[in-house]
């Protein structure tokens, strides 16, 4: 809201100075837009064009035009409505746009970090940055949300603090509960194709590929005692805690790396109980990394820092090429 | 004239609404009130290291560390006990890594943002209620409010950790305590 009359303000004046000065100067430069705030090209929830160059726009949030902010007391893990309400348990008569993962100790309990509810694909990290730039849900608009830096995103880990040492596993627990919200850390985009197998080497396929084909490149032969994964995904844990490969039931002797969280969509669970392994419909084992982009670098090195989320003590750098990231929002 | 009244009224809602607090580098007073110089008459109890970007909430740092490191059981207590003039136990708290991270220099998006050259030069001119000058942040690792200790390097921005998490055992670590408002 502040922003708006502020825009206002300044092209109220500027109109004005234009009209009283009208007779005497005849050539006046335009403001610049972008200084006056129309900063973005386009407004997919909606927003003013600049008077002096329509190009440029403000954009304005999904209800109404006003900032958003939260309208009660916080506590962490709690979920977040559009209209920037709060509470312990999804309230289907609202749009639930994310869960508090930190509030602000300043004693008022009216400010914090929101956590989206969205899980995009594995990605490269500069994508992450754009993606989360452009962020937006219903109640929030373009510029509120970016990618989480090393210090956010570890408001989502294991071990957030001294004594939480089960943050992940709260958040993944209360995403379940909210329709449409996805799981931190499940990943679907890779599994290994039976179709592919050699002997017993197993192919690790990316599900950006059209089909299942054979790409040539990391096979992963997982029978032996130390499987691989394709080292150009960002993945920091150890290979038991992150990454799953799962077999079909007739077989259940892999059942042991198994899967403890929600099913991907496309996943059924396959024993019935959400401690055993899932496969996806397609009877192809999905893999599972919890491993994180920030928006932080190490200022030594120029190497992103990383952090699996589902382990108290993973936090590092990083040159993968993909891998998992979530936006964030301080109000 | 209309307009203009409406322009006065708009200008004097925007101007009043949500008054920034304070900037990273003023100073936090017992009296709970900031200013980017010392105050005649006032006790300088922290430094503001972080602001929220519409600044109407931050972190103080405080102005002192204990002289001898810590695990981060023993760091989470001494914060949780740490008081000042103006303060009680229980307003400071051991730094969580959200927090911490925003001490010293940290590189964002690309862009850098030394603090740990920014609070020094603000807290060597700092005095605190003993007369004495405050303590600058050193090139050392100061313990983060998390499970597995991590710590934070303010002067070259790293991170790492170690040590045991009890409070007879651990690696030990340097301590600033932190407030917010």
């Amino acid at each position: 809201m502040k922003k708006i009359l502020y825009l206002s303000f300044l092209t109220s004046v500027s109109m004005l100075s234009y009209s009283a000065l009208a007779e005497e100067i005849t050539c006046t430069a335009s403001p610049d837009c972008e200084t006056l705030g129309y900063t973005q090209s386009e407004c997919p929830k909606g927003g003013i064009r600049c008077p002096f160059d329509k190009s440029k726009m403000f954009c304005v949030s999904g209800f109404g035009g006003e900032d958003f902010r939260f309208k009660n007391n916080i506590y962490q893990n709690q979920v977040v409505f559009s209209d920037g309400s709060t509470g312990t348990y999804y309230d289907p008569t609202k749009d639930a746009i994310g869960i508090i993962t930190y509030v602000h100790p300043n004693a008022q309990n009216n400010h914090g970090l929101i956590m989206s509810l969205e899980q995009p694909s594995v990605q490269s990290r500069d994508f992450a940055i754009k993606y989360c730039a452009n962020y937006t849900t219903k109640g929030t608009k373009v510029g509120d949300w970016h990618l989480a830096d090393i210090g956010e995103i570890s408001t989502m880990q294991n071990g957030d603090t001294i004594d939480n040492s089960t943050q992940f596993t709260t958040l993944n627990t209360l995403l379940s509960t909210i329709p449409g919200a996805q799981a931190l850390g499940v990943s679907f985009s890779y599994y290994y194709s039976r179709q592919c197998k050699d002997s017993n080497a197993y192919l690790w396929v990316d599900c950006d590929v059209s089909g299942i084909t054979c790409p040539n490149g990391s096979y992963n032969n997982y029978f032996t005692s130390s499987p691989s994964y394709p080292t150009n995904y960002l993945n920091i844990g150890g290979y038991a805690n992150n990454w799953y490969p799962l077999i079909d039931s007739s077989s259940g002797s892999w059942y042991k790396y198994r899967a403890d969280y929600n099913p991907a969509p496309g996943c059924v669970n396959v024993y019935g109980a959400t401690s055993y392994a899932y496969l996806l419909t397609s009877g192809y084992p999905f893999y599972y990394s919890s491993s994180y982009w920030s928006a932080s670098d190490n200022p030594s090195g120029n190497q992103p820092y990383v952090a699996d989320l589902h382990q108290i003590n993973q936090i590092t750098t990083s040159n993968a090429q993909k891998g998992h990231f979530r936006c964030v929002a301080i109000f | 004239m209309k307009i203009i009244f409406t322009i006065i009224i708009l200008f004097s809602f925007w101007s009043g609404h949500g008054a920034t607090a304070a900037e990273v580098g003023d100073i936090y007073f017992s009296d709970k009130t900031f200013a980017s110089t010392m105050q005649s008459g006032k006790q300088a109890i922290g430094v503001v290291y972080w602001v929220s970007p519409n600044k109407d909430f931050g972190y103080i740092m405080s102005l002192d560390e204990p002289t001898t490191t810590m695990n981060v059981f023993n760091a989470n207590v001494y914060c949780l006990e740490y008081y000042t003039e103006g303060t009680l136990a229980g307003d400071w708290k051991l730094p969580q890594r959200i927090e911490l991270i925003r001490m010293g220099k940290y590189k964002v998006n690309g862009t850098v943002t030394d603090n740990y050259t920014a609070m020094n030069n603000i807290l060597s001119k700092v005095t605190k209620a003993d007369g004495n000058k405050a303590t600058t942040l050193g090139n050392k690792s100061y313990v983060a409010n998390s499970t597995w200790p991590y710590c934070f390097n303010p002067y070259s921005g790293v991170i790492s950790g170690g040590g045991g998490n009890t409070q007879a055992s651990g690696t030990k670590y340097s301590v600033r305590c932190i407030t917010a408002f």
